[in-house]
């Protein structure tokens, strides 16, 4: 057993088991290689070998001093003729503090072996960006389906990730795909369209499903199929399962014309199932053994980080080595305080208790506000740093590593004050293949439109501002993964996602200072939405 | 911010929406501008008001929209699968779902997505939608279930026969025949042909009673359209709309009542076509609704249509001093909230059992609580299930709007919005608009010197809030402030500090305008003055024939189209009739015994 102390001095016991499989996967990643793509076919870009992979943390706005660098020389360049306002920006820094801590800010910290200068410099840290509509709760905006405090969104769109998933371009061959792409969690946070990847079927009301499992992950993405001793010769009943639907749907017995729709859509789902049971993986592909161990044998969890953080890199050694095989390329992770027991601090969730009363407070409470830190800098630290150094440290037979050919984004429910949309937190490892410039601390609030923290229901902040449009981020993801625009088109925007406005109640914060939501986010910034961000291109 | 009723008579929906605006005064200003002839209720002669307008109307020339091929739910999908077990190995039924269950786990529950205009609430049911999820889902369950019952010779023989596991070969095709005919025909819901038994049997190739051939044959029929969903094809292949057979009628009968297939009872009826006769269906309508395998359906609708599913638990405080101190001994454990939800539905259940009306159920102020910590709420001895239920000897206890687990909050102080918008919209079926995304959702709290219900009045008496909060939301939560957050008489209300420190007593005000009606402006400050002015409304009546509808049609309602269905199911609801005709009422419904093809 070792130990790792925060940077609040929290101590977290590192068993055996989390050692295994620590930073940079060692154990695990070494026999992984490459990317499975001949360094001729990979040079020469003709397949798609990129990958997605989102963490989206829960309610609970990070304090602007913990999220965001603090040293005045953190942004050092400022544009003035991109936007018409200045943006500001800075190469990414974390020095070392006296403890062996690499800091970028108080939340984005962890030990210098793990938060490394030529890690840092494939990071980027991206602040001020906008959803431009009431938030409230909302599990799916962090991917583009902003609902409004989870209920049914007003503007339904398949998540980007979806939209990865089924995009021909993403996945031109499904040849050794085992998973279009893995969701974990409880509430994925991810919607489809009814009929996958059909836009005219429309969005389902459904998120897609997600799993939580490490071992059921290893079984559907890295296992070899399988099938009882005695039913080994057999062919695979799934096809009897699909011929079923088929008999059904184009039999003789009556029918209406809704009823077969559903049909139809029933049997495309076959169809892929049908698809995976028969894939087996690429070439090459190394894969570990069967883990003996389960993350769900964690749970309960609740109040216990080691725990916590334990049950998540479980996974990422899972996916670390899908992505690296080519069995998946997307994985989107949604993290539910409350039923996953899940707060990387010893205050446990206790169902609502965290949401009530530490996150609902934290706005105002040090105490409060300081726990929301620590949840964040243990997930960033222990978590999602995990797997982006596992990615990194698998090679790509080609001088780099997998982590250069996609991205490992973290991104937030809220922005940096709770329940408020502004200055969503993005930050982001891997350039995409070279889609991105890597190494930067971007700023892209306008500080000449600060806004009114002040509503009938009492103070919220001081600090807000608004900024460019969280649509250009999630737009930049798609076309990073080389999803091109004819597959999430917009009417009135050349981004993807709906360009939704602020109702009435929320005008507030922009009419206080004497001026309108439309004076932030004017229609020249929309139309802007399929630029590459300011820096990153 | 709006309001709106339902669907609803011009006149009630002109008041509701004056109602929003504001236009109606606070108590005692005089009468409302909204109360127009036709609008909100009318004076009675007890002195209390009369029923308002009905909320549906029937247009004879419309047509219902027909829910395409229904999907069995989650919970429909778990009893139709441990039923095939029952049928296939009775004794090792329950230890192979365990081996099962973790498979099955992974099934992704429906999401209850409020009906349009409503911000709470809704069915699992009416979540039809058909994820990728589902199909991996069971397609994995089917293989488990497949593996386990072909893992021994004994559960071959038990489940097929020892022409399965005996030496001979010779009977092999014809047992694996029989097997499908049998096991198959109940999974599926519909007697097989012989072509479907062939095709099924053809998945087992040239070794009909091999386990792996088995396992395959199991794992097909368990996959099959007809298990997963409810396919209806009719009796007449050409009329735009067409009687169901009565294998459809008996697999609509009791996934409705029991969330389950049919039971033999209803399955030999459907075999001799006896179901089809009008008598015998509502026969068997009385004896599904009846057996306590309706539970299963009623429960879901009850907990479903009054939120409950949404109390936390509590218990989940008990260690927070100011919980401790304020919840006192004993605490609740963990299965008080379970059984403070138990107490609400066992309201239901003895309406249905006893001929009880809807009146009756709001108006029934026994305690079913079976358990001490919640009969001590109630401040009575638990109730044994079989003697007449113990009446609690307040008569602030006024029925179900003060049963504790509509009150229980888990937290320390009470939730008189919640409570309130319960009564709009899960009683009096209104709607109400949208609170902005961004309104601080944390529940006000009482402090030394600030009541909840003056916690809630200032923070809702001022901008958006105030259009809708203090004279329709809140009104009807306060009435019921004469109960702590455990559903617990309080006269004063106590204040706890973070320690647990008591740090003040304040006197409590449950007086409030609840405009039942728009123009019902009366002042109550006792629920049962708010139970009655529910029942008089008779908005109670209309809106369980709204909600029951949603749940049995396993859709949200179209208000033109459904008309006719539901002003139907309302007069009845309106007449008086027990709870148990209103709910067999709908199901005897000309439209629930058809398909409409589309």
């Amino acid at each position: 057993v070792s130990r790792r102390v925060s940077p609040d001095g929290t101590v977290i016991r590192l068993g055996r088991r989390m050692f295994l499989t620590g930073v940079g996967g060692a154990l695990l990643a070494i026999p992984v290689l490459p990317s499975l793509l001949s360094e001729k076919e990979a040079r020469a870009g003709t397949t798609n070998n990129k990958f997605f992979v989102h963490m989206r943390t829960p309610h609970g706005g990070i304090g602007v001093e913990d999220m965001w660098p603090t040293a005045a020389s953190a942004l050092t360049q400022t544009n003035t003729t991109l936007y018409a306002y200045p943006i500001r920006w800075g190469a990414l820094a974390a020095p070392v503090n006296g403890s062996g801590t690499a800091v970028i800010s108080n939340v984005l910290s962890a030990p210098s072996t793990v938060l490394t200068p030529s890690i840092v410099a494939k990071m980027n840290i991206l602040r001020g960006l906008d959803v431009t509509t009431d938030m409230g709760h909302n599990f799916a905006g962090a991917l583009g389906c902003f609902d409004v405090d989870q209920q049914t969104s007003p503007w339904p769109r398949a998540t980007i990730d979806q939209i990865m998933a089924y995009s021909p371009e993403f996945y031109p061959s499904l040849s050794g795909v085992r998973e279009r792409s893995v969701a974990m969690g409880i509430n994925s946070g991810s919607y489809g369209y009814n009929t996958p990847g059909v836009p005219a079927s429309g969005v389902s009301t459904n998120q897609t499903g997600a799993v939580l499992s490490s071992l059921g992950m290893f079984t559907s993405l890295l296992a070899n199929v399988s099938s009882s001793p005695s039913a080994s010769a057999r062919p695979p009943v799934v096809d009897q399962v699909l011929a079923s639907y088929n008999r059904l749907r184009n039999g003789n017995k009556r029918l209406s014309s809704a009823d077969q729709a559903r049909l139809d859509q029933h049997i495309a789902d076959v169809s892929d199932l049908q698809r995976r049971l028969g894939t087996t993986l690429a070439a090459g592909c190394m894969v570990p053994p069967t883990p003996t161990t389960d993350n769900l044998s964690l749970m309960p969890m609740d109040g216990n980080p080691m725990s916590n953080v334990e049950f998540f890199t479980m996974v990422n050694q899972i996916i670390a080595i899908a992505i690296s095989c080519g069995s998946t390329r997307i994985f989107t992770l949604s993290i539910d305080e409350d039923n996953m027991g899940c707060t990387f601090t010893t205050r446990p969730a206790q169902g609502q208790d965290w949401h009530l009363n530490v996150v609902h407070q934290a706005t105002g409470v040090a105490a409060d506000m300081s726990l929301v830190a620590q949840f964040n800098q243990v997930f960033f630290s222990s978590v999602y740093m995990d797997m982006v150094n596992r990615l990194n440290a698998m090679s790509d037979g080609m001088g780099g590593t997998v982590l250069d050919h996609g991205i490992v984004a973290w991104g937030q429910e809220c922005g940096t004050v709770t329940h408020l949309p502004f200055s969503m937190p993005v930050v982001f490892a891997g350039s995409a293949g070279g889609f991105f410039k890597t190494g930067n601390y971007c700023d892209y609030r306008n500080l000449n439109r600060q806004l009114s923290g002040d509503s009938t229901t009492g103070s919220e902040s001081n600090n807000l501002y608004s900024g460019l449009i969280y649509n250009q981020w999630l737009t930049n993801c798609l076309l990073a993964m080389g999803v091109p625009q004819s597959e999430w088109a917009e009417t009135t925007h050349p981004g993807y996602g709906a360009r939704v406005t602020f109702s009435s109640d929320s005008e507030y914060f922009f009419s206080n200072q004497g001026f309108s939501d439309t004076d932030c986010y004017t229609d020249a910034m929309w139309q802007m939405t399929n630029q590459v961000l300011p820096f990153l291109g | 911010m709006r309001r709106t009723a339902l669907l609803l008579a011009p006149g009630l929906l002109l008041a509701v929406l004056a109602n929003c605006d504001g236009v109606i005064g606070p108590a005692g200003e005089g009468p409302s501008p909204g109360g127009g002839a036709g609008a909100g209720s009318s004076s009675s002669p007890d002195g209390g008001f009369g029923p308002a307008p009905p909320l549906f109307s029937c247009a004879p020339s419309a047509v219902p929209e027909e829910l395409p091929l229904p999907r069995l739910t989650r919970v429909q999908l778990q009893n139709t699968l441990q039923f095939a077990l029952q049928r296939a190995v009775p004794s090792d039924a329950a230890a192979i779902w365990a081996q099962v269950e973790p498979t099955f786990a992974q099934y992704v529950p429906e999401t209850i997505t409020p009906a349009p205009g409503d911000l709470k609430g809704g069915f699992t049911r009416t979540n039809q939608t058909i994820e990728q999820n589902q199909i991996d889902t069971m397609y994995a369950v089917g293989v488990a279930i497949g593996q386990a019952l072909t893992s021994t010779t004994a559960r071959m023989t038990t489940m097929m026969g020892a022409c399965a596991t005996d030496t001979s070969t010779s009977n092999d095709a014809a047992c694996l025949s029989s097997f499908i005919q049998s096991w198959g025909s109940r999974l599926l819901r519909y007697p097989l042909s012989s072509d479907d038994a062939s095709f099924y049997a053809a998945i087992a190739g040239s070794t009909p009673v091999d386990p792996g051939a088995v396992q395959d044959v199991i794992t097909a029929l368990i996959n099959a359209p007809e298990t997963l969903y409810r396919v209806e094809h009719g009796t007449d292949d050409t009329a735009a709309v067409s009687p169901l057979s009565a294998f459809e009628l008996a697999a609509r009968l009791s996934y409705q009542f029991w969330q389950a297939p049919p039971d033999d009872t209803l399955w030999n009826l459907a075999v001799s076509g006896q179901l089809t006769d009008p008598t015998v269906y509502a026969q068997q309508v009385e004896r599904l609704l009846q057996d306590p395998n309706a539970y299963q359906g009623l429960d879901e609708f009850v907990i479903q249509w009054l939120r409950l599913n949404e109390l936390p638990p509590v218990d989940l405080l008990n260690t927070d001093p100011q919980f401790s101190a304020f919840a006192g001994a004993p605490l609740p454990d963990d299965s008080t909230t379970g059984n403070m939800v138990e107490d609400v539905v066992s309201a239901v259940h003895q309406a249905v059992h006893t001929g009880g009306t809807v009146s009756a159920f709001l108006r029934d102020n026994h305690s079913y609580a079976t358990d001490s910590y919640t009969a001590g709420v109630y401040g009575v001895a638990p109730w044994d299930g079989k003697s007449p239920a113990p009446v609690p000897s307040s008569p602030l206890r006024a029925g179900l709007i003060t049963r504790p687990g509509m009150l229980a909050t888990g937290t320390v102080t009470t939730r008189p919005i919640h409570k309130g918008y319960l009564v709009r919209n899960a009683l009096l079926c209104e709607q109400v608009g949208s609170p902005p995304a961004n309104v601080n959702t944390t529940p006000p709290k009482s402090s030394a010197v600030e009541t909840t219900r003056q916690a809630v009045t200032a923070l809702t008496s001022s901008g958006v809030c105030a259009s809708c909060h203090p004279t329709l939301i809140n009104p009807p939560g306060f009435i019921t402030e004469s109960f702590d957050a455990l559903g617990r008489l309080q006269t004063v209300e106590d204040v706890y500090g973070s320690t647990g420190s008591l740090l003040a007593s304040l006197p409590i005000d449950t007086s409030a305008v609840p405009l039942v009606t728009p123009t019902d402006s009366r002042t109550m400050s006792e629920p049962a003055q708010l139970v009655s002015a529910i029942d008089q409304s008779q908005l109670l009546h209309s809106c369980i024939a709204l909600r029951y509808f949603r749940f049995t049609y396993e859709r949200n309602e179209d208000a033109t189209a459904d008309g006719c269905i539901l002003s139907d199911l309302e007069k009845v609801s309106r007449s008086g009739a027990p709870v148990s005709t209103v709910f067999a009422h709908l199901v005897e419904n000309q439209n629930y015994l058809q398909k409409r093809f589309q």
